[in-house]
């Protein structure tokens, strides 16, 4: 079973739901993949047991062999590769490089180009008591977070487990290759202008890709923008999250909600109940 | 010698310079010596997501011009230049022919 917390919006509270849920959930496994900027380590303290860096392959030209023919930067749609043949030299831009491969494959001097690879993050393994956690990060200055994690989605994930993956917030790339795999996703969204617009932008996400989803309003105040919205989509809103001193302060000192809230854990455990039951394998 | 000009509309000479160069709406050749068109072809990189600067800087490394007049280039296509030893010329809010009178001026 693979539950994706998505939002749309960011700041609506993807990590304080995803965190929640895990804890609560039976043998379960937290993966975040929101790799840009990770946080849900920061609530559930996982002892780290491995840090396995990542890698990406990226072409190493050797302008001792090349014959500057300009074959790659023809091939390359990316435009990552430059030559300039009458002053024999070659740049290489590796924030545009996908890892594609096509300039190796056109390139017809033997040894001209060579892939190495390049860490672009790191994954990181441990346990938070009985909880399993996962964590992609890609390092400053990386543009795509999209290999990392897809290499987890593909590699990592257990299936016949319940993984509570916390994607990136948005609409792009990255949340589409983390809710890709996903049985369900659970969208977070606050009762403001902001938290509906992007909500509607992560319905239509859903549907398209033919998903199941639910939304979880955060900081609910009584406004009834979501409920409106939901019941015209036709989407269930799981639970109401109160706008209230007490989460906040429990946030803010790295303390996930069902810990410090009694009521909310219960709600998360009848919430976690309700969606293995209706949508799980387990 | 030959120079590349980034120009925003195809009026000849008197085309008004981009006040982008990567992104500019046309690229022409301009031969200095002869003083004559050579081409005005429209840029079809201009509308591209990612790496419009290299795109443009292979494309003027192939041309042939040692010279480039236009706005200022971006991070990318400015690595392209000075690998590629291009002279470049920085000119706003002018046409080709204004642009190529204060080069020549300025030398």
């Amino acid at each position: 079973m693979f539950i994706a917390v998505a939002s749309g919006k960011g700041g609506t509270g993807k990590t304080i739901v995803s965190t929640s849920l895990a804890l609560v959930a039976k043998n379960s496994t937290y993966i975040d993949l929101d790799v840009e900027e990770p946080n849900g380590y920061i609530l559930l303290k996982p002892e780290i047991e491995k840090e396995i860096p990542f890698n990406l392959k990226i072409p190493k030209i050797d302008e001792h062999v090349c014959t500057f023919c300009g074959k790659c930067a023809d091939a390359c749609v990316y435009n990552a590769i430059s030559i300039i043949p009458n002053l024999k030299k070659t740049l290489f831009y590796p924030d545009l490089c996908h890892s594609c491969g096509h300039c190796t494959y056109v390139c017809p001097v033997n040894g001209a180009i060579k892939e190495v690879d390049r860490e672009i993050g790191k994954i990181r393994m441990g346990k938070s008591k009985e909880l399993k956690f996962i964590e992609g990060r890609i390092d400053v200055g990386v543009i795509s977070g999209v290999p990392i994690i897809s290499w987890i989605v593909n590699n990592y994930i257990d299936f016949n487990e319940i993984n509570i993956v916390d994607s990136s917030p948005g609409t792009s790339c990255p949340v589409v290759e983390s809710v890709k795999k996903s049985d369900y996703i659970i969208l977070v969204t606050e009762p403001t202008p902001f938290g509906l617009s992007d909500l509607k932008l992560a319905v239509e996400i859903a549907k398209n890709m033919g998903k199941k989803a639910g939304i979880i309003v955060n900081k609910d105040t009584g406004i009834k923008n979501i409920d409106v919205y939901a019941k015209e989509v036709n989407i269930p809103i799981l639970l109401k999250i109160p706008y209230s001193i007490e989460v906040q302060k429990s946030y803010s000192k790295g303390i996930p909600l069902v810990e410090a809230i009694p009521e909310m854990k219960g709600k998360f455990v009848e919430l976690i109940d309700k969606i293995i039951c209706e949508n799980g394998k387990n | 010698m030959k120079a590349f000009i980034a120009v925003e509309n195809n009026a000849g000479i008197d085309s008004r310079l981009d006040n982008r160069f990567a992104r500019a709406g046309y690229f022409m050749v301009y031969d200095m010596e002869s003083d004559k068109i050579l081409s005005i072809e429209e840029n079809r990189f201009k509308n591209g997501a990612h790496g419009v600067g290299i795109e443009t800087g292979n494309y003027l490394i192939k041309s042939g011009c040692k010279l480039a007049i236009g706005a200022n280039p971006g991070p990318k296509a400015e690595s392209i230049l000075r690998a590629g030893n291009i002279e470049f010329y920085i000119a706003e809010n002018c046409t080709a022919k204004e642009a190529i009178e204060r080069y020549r001026a300025k030398a």
